[in-house]
């Protein structure tokens, strides 16, 4: 999962074509890759993310990690109703807090009932 | 002692050096192609081909493999020089520029304390890494814009309480390359402040 702070716009290029660029919303996931792909860096400072466990990211994205399987999607289309994204909305010197309100919102998604989980793809 | 060949399947392969692994395969880079090659020679075949991330021009050159298994190599035809290292667990690649342009790295070699020394022909210099220092949690690429070029990235870590700590690595922040001296006055003991 990848937020970038600065802009609303994270851009990806795939490995099997370096030039053409998939540009998606600035609140990413990016599932399980086979290989390598390629960012823009120059857009992407500062920027924020989760790094999920093997098979972590379900209880809150209700995608199956084979799903995700060399590819990218906005978050939105994920089910996240936007508390995710805004909890990393604050002053770029304040990390902690941003840390911690993401974790808070990733943790209220954790024991949220399964029955509001919506499945994107 | 005998020398046996092996032809390769790709005709235009021109693999100019070779390294072998601890697992006794060979990894080589194909400068004409910009590809790195997996070989086994006890089957005397080749296992997988990848192509280099700074793609057919990147022309990769000198190689060297870590006890731990990691390949690494320079791409030549990339200016400035990089360095790639490439996991063959998660077959995925990261790169960085080398700051004195490297000049076409011609050989490496690795150390048991986790050292390579890049021999930088063409600008004179000796470059040594600290692979200890080397980390990317996202396995991509970095494109370095030309004015941050020659600074160290930042990348911040937060690792999560549980029952988070069962689904969550880690959260993570880069900070960019406009960097201040991390004081560390923001973060408690356990985030902890990872060089990429």
């Amino acid at each position: 999962m990848v937020f970038n702070l600065r802009d609303d716009e994270l851009r990806i290029y795939k490995a099997e074509e370096p030039d053409c660029c998939h540009p998606f919303s600035g609140a990413i996931v990016s599932g399980p890759y086979n290989g390598f792909f390629v960012t823009d860096t120059a857009e992407e400072a500062p920027v924020m993310g989760v790094h999920f466990k093997q098979g972590g990211a379900f209880p809150f994205l209700g995608i199956a990690a084979d799903e995700l399987a060399d590819t990218h999607i906005d978050l939105d289309r994920s089910g996240d109703d936007g508390r995710l994204r805004s909890a990393t909305g604050y002053p770029r010197r304040d990390r902690l807090r941003r840390f911690r309100l993401l974790e808070k919102s990733l943790l209220s998604r954790l024991f949220r009932p399964w029955s509001i989980i919506q499945p994107c793809l | 002692m005998t020398i046996r060949e092996y032809t390769l399947p790709a005709t235009n392969a021109r693999p100019r050096r070779i390294a072998l692994a601890p697992d006794g395969t060979i990894y080589y880079t194909d400068f004409a192609r910009g590809y790195l090659g997996h070989f086994d020679p006890r089957a005397g075949k080749l296992m997988k081909e990848w192509a280099s991330p700074g793609g057919a021009q990147s022309e990769p050159y000198g190689i060297a493999v870590t006890s731990d298994g990691d390949v690494w190599y320079s791409e030549s035809g990339v200016k400035p020089n990089t360095l790639v290292r490439f996991d063959p667990k998660s077959e995925s690649f990261s790169t960085k520029a080398i700051p004195s342009g490297g000049g076409v790295v011609r050989n490496m070699v690795a150390t048991p304390d986790r050292r390579l020394y890049l021999a930088c022909s063409g600008v004179n210099k000796v470059a040594v890494v600290d692979l200890n220092r080397w980390s990317n949690a996202l396995g991509t690429r970095c494109l370095v814009p030309d004015q941050y070029k020659g600074f160290d990235m930042l990348f911040r870590s937060y690792k999560p309480s549980p029952p988070l700590s069962d689904f969550i690595e880690n959260f993570w922040l880069y900070d960019g390359y406009d960097l201040s001296p991390f004081s560390g006055e923001d973060l408690p003991e356990r985030h902890v402040r990872n060089g990429i």
